[in-house]
């Protein structure tokens, strides 16, 4: 550079100089702080309507430059005013008339306007510790209305200029004010302390260029209800913002940036922070938020905005209108977040929003995507619709779920409705797209919806999966003693609260859908039940209805082969092709006894119980039971009320040698009741058909009561012996039983028929054929009652090959060793070799019978004890019989030829050469080893013979023969001593000279008649 | 054989006038008394067998031999008509069966009787 140029530039500087001193010396000169002050003072009475007070005004140059500042001290506004002590917002506000104090405030003034034409011009404004107390009174009174009221027409002039010439604002700088503003119309209290605010922008010709920043230490506010009650509270500690905005003064484009570090916000009394998010490393919320603004419709917009609460970042795109006279605020923002830590999430967010999830845990990675739209009021939320995804899930909820979920994958999609506000309140609601999770072995799928997310969830999904048996264990009650084994693929769509699931209550919840079990193995107490394959199908609540059982379970099992083990009842069964429907109460209600109403049916069926075995091609049955734990046999605690029907089944037991083949059984059971529709029955030889009703299973069960009723019994062939085998010793105890064989001496080889004790039931037979001790018998028909230990023949009918036959016949098994049997026998036109043939001990009776051929009728009433073997106690044995007939041919023998000698018979045979009898009447009594046969008379010809006498059981005789009429004028007799094999043979004395002729009868005969005649009425006193 | 029939004959006939009409005189015995019948009597010759008469005119009969004891035994009524006493034995299935028998001997521990075939027996009580 040129010395010249230096030179000269050196001294324009020092000139310019020495110019603004001069300016400025001047300035001192003109703009005393004295002078100013006073000016000021003097201008603010004149626009300040309240008592005010301004210290000192200096001019300042560099404070505010390139303006000229004018710095006024210690402003203080004062404007008092009176708080109402009843006031909503009690014991806020705080009463304080000072309306301001400012320690410095400075305006910077454009000086080249000044200096142009002397136009004031505000271009800055500077407030330094400064205080401010902002009231408005109930009745619109503000402690701010201190300037003079306005010319209406110089303000409708005004009103068309945005902002006055004299205010163009670039810089406004507030230090550390501390302000309270209290509005009671509106119930708000707000409180800021340690403000810095700095602004700087133009406002020009409608144009905004401007940025802010601010940071308060402390900000409060506080807004009622109309009942006083806190609507929203909010506590900065402190809040840092930032703004930078451009355009015009209707529309803007810009910035925002909000920091809150710490704080408190409450809504409706609820407060939205928390502890764990106050103690978070990070911000408790931070706002970045770009957006644009239609000032004139007050409608914001914005786009990538982030806000984060935490460590929570959220997206949001969208616009926000502000409230105006006629709407309300509302939102329409797009919400975006990714992958948050649900846990950690919902361990900082306040209680009132995880109350529903309260006892549960959840975890994940959960990426969201929102919109949330409508008006913001007082108690009106904008609703909100979300997408959320939730990756490597946890949930955990051990009053649900026994186990933790994991490996949850979810797509859901929400809908909120937050509004606390009934008039706008709604349900809000979860739609589960996709949910996958495994628990223990089992993996879930899950698709539906959750309505009323907010409050009692209502759950309606979709569940499948492949589920461990095993792992449903510990979702049943303890009560239900349940161990499963196999796997399941299941289809199940159930709906429920959550309520009702918490508290179990089937009766709220809704479900249906498949279980296909596989390798299935059931244990419930003492019963097993195992499947290769089964289909189960579940109805929550059933349509099916029983009268016994109020059933809200419904169940179906299908499948080829079921086996099922009764460890109590020794039972094993196998069951094809098994159609089972069961229906079950609510087995969650303990009031409810267990109970179930079921329909069985299968193309086959075997089982085993003890040495029983039962099969059936086809099984029929339905019917209920309900459960009575404090009864003491498996009836009474089941209550079965069941028709059963089988065909073609096979009944096999250990002690029979045959088994039981049943073409048809058919019956109801139900408490106290059989009620056997169709019993068609064969076994070995044997058919037989059955129908009737029997009372009192249980309590015979229970040895509390007799077992009693009445059947039809038809069979076109029996064996009665084996039928008594097969009933031999029911009811009676065997430990008795064997005390008895003990204490008697009974050999193991003898069993006895023991007649069923506690029982009373009679049968109504009839049967075609039968064998019965070694004897056929033909159409026998009458009642067989077994009554408590005795076995009563009643009046049986039947014919045999000699004879129409009644009996009537008594067997008791009192003791093992000693039975009791009595009969009641009628034989009605016998032929009577074929009667001795068919019971020979009648010739033992009657031994004369044997000589005798042709028909006759014989009643025999007789009772004697057995012993074990069915050996007669003859001193026991006592009977009466009558034999009567007429023409009959008496067989010629030796011995009766050596009787007629002795007794001149002569022509006493028929021309036929045999030897007729116009007819008998016998009467004998027996007891122990002795037969007495009572005096009969005996027609034979031209002869007539009486023959009474006693033999005994060793066959040895004492007979008297006497002639009574005879072709010759005497009377002769004879005795028949000695042995019946060869009796001794002589002439004896006459004893019935009178005999038959009553009017000449001694005592001693009329009594023998007398008691002849008791034995014979007695003895037919029966026939039918 | 002509001569034969011609000797029984007359035999007969002379035994026909000899004894015709002529009832067998009857022994009587002491009335029974029924206050020594009460109680319990066993048989001499069948010791195991027992007879109870009772003050009701009841009785029960068994012997236990036969492993039949008391209570199993078979019921009779009974009944005394001077030097007689009648046992009516009824079973279950409405038979009876009737005694008549002389007793020929009575005192408070013995008791002897026949039959209508003379057939004695004496018992003694227990």
């Amino acid at each position: 550079m040129k010395k010249g140029w230096k030179i000269a530039l050196i001294s324009l500087g020092s000139i310019l100089a020495l110019l603004l001193v001069g300016i400025a010396v001047a300035c001192w000169l003109l703009f005393t702080p004295a002078r100013l002050t006073s000016i000021v003072n003097n201008l603010a009475s004149n626009y300040i309507l309240c008592e005010n007070h301004f210290g000192k005004v200096n001019l300042s140059l560099f404070k505010t430059w390139p303006d000229v500042g004018l710095e006024v001290e210690d402003v203080v506004l004062v404007n008092p005013y009176q708080v109402p002590a009843d006031n909503i917002m009690a014991p806020n506000p705080i009463h304080d008339d000072t309306l301001a104090r400012v320690k410095s405030l400075t305006v910077g003034l454009d000086l080249k306007a000044f200096l142009k034409d002397g136009s004031v011009v505000v271009r800055q404004v500077r407030l330094d510790d400064a205080k401010a107390n902002l009231y408005t009174a109930p009745d619109g009174w503000s402690n701010l209305d201190i300037f003079p009221p306005s010319q209406p027409d110089t303000d409708t002039a005004k009103s068309d200029t945005p902002l006055p010439e004299v205010i163009q604002l670039e810089k406004i700088s507030i230090n550390n004010l501390h302000a309270r503003y209290c509005n009671l119309p509106q119930r708000l209290l707000a409180e800021v302390g340690g403000l810095d605010l700095h602004i700087k922008g133009s406002l020009l010709n409608s144009q905004i260029d401007g940025d802010l920043k601010a940071l308060a230490r402390t900000l409060k506010v506080d807004m009622r209800d109309s009942t006083g009650h806190s609507s929203l509270y909010a506590l900065a500690q402190p809040l840092e913002l930032k703004a930078e905005a451009r355009g015009t003064t209707d529309t803007l484009q810009g910035k925002l940036t909000l920091a809150l570090p710490k704080g408190t916000v409450a809504l409706g009394g609820q407060t939205y922070t928390t502890e764990a998010m106050l103690a978070s490393r990070s911000d408790l919320l931070a706002i970045d938020l770009p957006f644009s603004a239609n000032l004139n419709t007050m409608h914001f917009s914005t786009s990538d905005a982030t806000l984060s609460l935490t460590d929570y970042d959220l997206g949001v795109n969208g616009d926000i209108t502000l409230a105006d006279k006629t709407s309300p605020m509302s939102v329409d923002l797009r919400l975006h977040a990714d992958r948050w830590k649900v846990a950690d999430l919902l361990a900082i967010l306040p209680q009132f929003i995880t109350k529903s999830l309260s006892g549960m845990s959840v975890d994940g990675r959960a990426t969201l995507s929102g919109h949330v739209y409508g008006p913001l009021t007082d108690g009106r939320m904008p609703l909100v619709d979300a997408d959320i995804e939730l990756e490597k899930g946890t949930f955990s909820a051990p009053k649900l779920l026994p186990s933790p979920l994991r490996s949850i994958n979810a797509k859901l999609s929400a809908s909120l409705n937050l509004s606390t506000d009934s008039a706008f309140s709604g349900l809000s609601k979860v739609d589960i797209r996709q949910l996958d999770a495994r628990m223990d072995h089992s993996s879930l799928s899950i698709t539906g919806t959750v309505d009323d997310l907010m409050g009692d969830m209502l759950v309606d999904a979709r569940l499948q999966g492949n589920v461990h048996l095993p792992d449903l264990r510990p979702f049943l009650p303890d009560t239900m003693p349940l161990n499963l084994e196999g796997t399941s693929r299941l289809d199940i769509n159930a709906k429920s609260r959550l309520s009702a699931l918490t508290d179990m209550n089937l009766n709220k919840m809704r479900l249906s859908g498949n279980l296909i079990l596989n390798n299935m193995k059931v244990r419930w107490d003492s019963i097993r039940a195992a499947s290769p394959h089964l289909v189960v199908g579940l109805t929550l609540p059933t349509k099916r209805q029983s009268p016994k059982v109020a059933e809200l379970i419904g169940a179906r099992i299908k499948g080829g082969e079921l086996d099922v083990v009764m460890e109590n009842m020794d039972l094993t069964a196998q069951i094809s092709n098994p159609d089972i429907q069961i229906g079950l109460p609510n087995i969650m209600d303990s009031r409810q006894p267990l109970a179930a109403a079921f329909q069985i049916g299968a193309s086959k069926l075997s089982a085993a119980m003890d040495s029983m075995i039962v099969y059936s091609d086809t099984l029929k049955l339905k019917g209920s039971v309900k459960n009575d734990t404090t009864q003491d046999n498996i009836l009474k605690q089941w209550n079965p009320d069941v028709d059963i029907d089988l065909h073609r089944a096979v009944l096999a037991l250990g002690s029979m040698s045959e088994a039981i083949r049943m073409t048809a059984f058919k019956f109801n059971y139900q408490p106290e009741v059989c009620d056997i529709e169709q019993a068609d029955i064969l076994w070995g030889v044997s058919d037989y058909h059955l129908a009737g009703k029997v009372y009192g299973i249980e309590d015979w069960l229970s040895h509390k009561g007799m077992m009693h009723g009445e059947l039809a019994f038809h069979s076109d062939y029996s064996d009665i012996d084996q039928l008594l085998g097969l009933i031999s010793g029911l009811g009676s105890d065997p430990d008795t039983l064997q005390k008895q064989r003990v204490e008697d001496n009974v050999p193991k080889e003898a069993n006895p028929f023991i007649v069923p004790k506690d029982v009373n039931v009679k049968l109504n037979t009839h049967i075609k054929r039968c064998i019965a001790l070694n004897n056929d018998l033909n159409d026998l028909g009458g009642s067989i009652t077994v009554n408590n230990g005795t076995a009563i023949l009643d009046q049986i009918g039947f014919t045999c090959k000699a004879a129409r036959m009644q009996l009537t016949g008594i067997y008791r098994s009192p003791r093992v060793n000693n039975l009791f049997v009595g009969l009641d026998f009628h034989l009605l036109d016998i032929q009577i070799e074929e009667l001795l043939d068919m019971i020979p001990t009648i010739d033992t009776l009657v031994p004369m019978l044997k000589a005798f051929k042709g028909n006759a009728n014989f009643h025999l009433a007789a009772e004697c004890n057995l012993d074990a073997f069915y050996r007669p106690k003859m001193s026991t044995l006592i009977g009466a019989a009558a034999i009567s007939g007429k023409d009959l041919v008496v067989i010629d023998n030796e011995t009766l030829a050596q009787m007629a000698r002795l007794l001149q018979f002569k022509n006493w045979r028929e021309k036929d050469n045999n030897i007729g009898i116009d007819s008998i009447s016998v009467e004998a009594q027996v007891f122990r080893k002795d037969i007495d046969i009572y005096p009969f008379v005996l027609n034979l010809h031209n002869y007539q013979l009486c023959i009474a006498g006693r033999h005994n059981l060793q066959n040895n005789c004492n007979y008297h023969l006497e002639l009574l009429k005879c072709p010759l004028p005497m009377r002769l007799a004879i005795d028949v001593k000695g042995n019946l094999s060869k009796p001794k043979i002589e002439l004896g004395e006459i004893k019935y000279s009178d005999l038959y002729k009553p009017e000449k009868s001694d005592a001693l005969e009329l009594r023998t008649m007398e008691l002849k005649r008791l034995v014979r009425r007695a003895l037919e006193a029966n026939v039918r | 054989m002509m001569k034969k029939h011609l000797l029984f004959s007359f035999i007969a006939i002379a035994g026909l006038l000899l004894f015709a009409g002529c009832d067998k005189p009857t022994e009587n015995y002491p009335p029974v008394d029924a206050n020594l019948l009460i109680g319990t009597w066993t048989a001499t010759d069948q010791p195991t067998e027992h007879w109870r008469f009772d003050t009701q005119r009841s009785g029960e009969t068994w012997d236990t031999s036969d492993d039949v004891q008391e209570g199993e035994g078979t019921k009779f009524n009974w009944s005394t008509e001077s030097d007689q006493l009648r046992i009516d034995l009824y079973g279950q299935m409405g038979q009876h069966v009737y005694y008549d028998w002389t007793v020929t001997h009575q005192t408070p521990d013995t008791l002897t009787f026949k039959d209508i075939y003379d057939l004695s027996r004496t018992f003694v009580k227990i």
